[in-house]
């Protein structure tokens, strides 16, 4: 019997905690250089979000970015710049430090402060950035504009005409899962 | 003075035609996907079986250095039908083997025909492959394959 409510325990809390997981594959991430005004855009992203926790996820195929200029983007993904190839994907695996705050069933927009790991080619750093989680007829949305030097990533390459810092925003629209 | 006249004259000519192959190269167009050649043709579940069973060689095989990669089309059963921040309209092919399978991004003149399809349906989709199927333990979950330019 014993056992049995064990077991009863442990099904609740799965489905409890999976009924919190949201979902997106069309993520949105973008960045864009001031420096020779190249803005390059990705409709092709993975986010999920976890309401209970405020795990945020993402992840991105680097060969999805697209550009106006053909150039600007086969040089992008070679091997000295993000080596697209052999790291195909850019992967974010952070949280969101105050979800206590952002009521999910509740429209409204909440500031968010999201912190974790940031992983280009086979460099990771710990990123923090402000954001935003809206609520709107049962359907959560997330976005985020903030920096990111791409050096720390060893985003170099041979020409020098990208900015070194650049300006990148993110939303996604989750489906629950 | 006229011993430099030539000279000067051919400089100029040579400058000229290297900044117009310059110019060429770096306004050159994006490759026109729906004329290039394709690749290899098979079934959803053949393109997932080879990026999960071999990644490596599969990442070998589709991926471009520059970004060009592969071009592929598949055939299989419409999971999915999701719209993007573009409006491109984005049809899911699922694979029976796995719980996975390839996501296509259709070009925008694709609209039309997207619109006669439901989920169930089995169709055939070409695109470029951006990146393969995986197994990601972050998201424990499988990622679909991605393709891109997709086209009927």
């Amino acid at each position: 019997m014993k056992k049995l409510a064990s077991i009863l325990l442990l099904a609740s809390i799965s489905a409890f905690t999976f009924s919190q997981g949201h979902l997106t594959k069309t993520a949105y991430v973008s960045f864009y250089s001031k420096m020779e005004d190249v803005k390059a855009e990705n409709f092709s992203g993975t986010s999920e979000l976890n309401t209970e926790t405020g795990e945020l996820l993402f992840s991105f195929a680097i060969q999805s970015f697209k550009f106006e200029n053909a150039t600007m983007q086969q040089h992008f993904n070679e091997a000295d710049v993000m080596n697209s190839k052999e790291f195909p994907k850019a992967k974010f695996v952070g949280l969101i430090i105050n979800n206590a705050d952002v009521k999910y069933t509740v429209d409204s927009e909440y500031p968010i402060t999201v912190k974790g790991e940031l992983t280009i080619k086979d460099k990771t750093n710990t990123i923090e950035t402000k954001g935003m989680i809206k609520v709107e007829g049962g359907k959560i949305y997330s976005s985020a504009t903030f920096t990111l030097d791409r050096f720390e990533y060893g985003v170099k390459g041979k020409a020098q005409s990208i900015s070194q810092v650049l300006d990148l925003t993110v939303k996604a629209e989750y489906e629950k899962i | 003075m006229k011993k430099f006249k030539y000279p000067a004259i051919g400089a100029i000519c040579l400058f000229i035609l290297a900044l117009g192959i310059g110019l060429n190269i770096y306004y050159q167009p994006h490759r026109d996907v729906k004329s290039a050649p394709v690749f290899d043709e098979f079934d959803v579940d053949d393109f997932t079986s080879e990026f999960l069973e071999y990644p490596e060689k599969a990442k070998e095989k589709y991926l471009a250095e520059n970004g060009e990669s592969k071009i592929v089309s598949m055939t299989g059963t419409i999971s999915e039908i999701d719209t993007n921040f573009n409006s491109d309209i984005v049809i899911t092919l699922k694979s029976t083997k796995y719980e996975v399978g390839a996501r296509f991004t259709l070009m925008e003149d694709q609209k039309e025909k997207a619109a006669e399809l439901k989920v169930g349906d089995k169709t055939k989709i070409t695109g470029v492959v951006s990146a393969g199927a995986e197994f990601d333990e972050d998201f424990g979950r499988y990622l679909d394959a991605i393709l891109e330019q997709a086209y009927f």
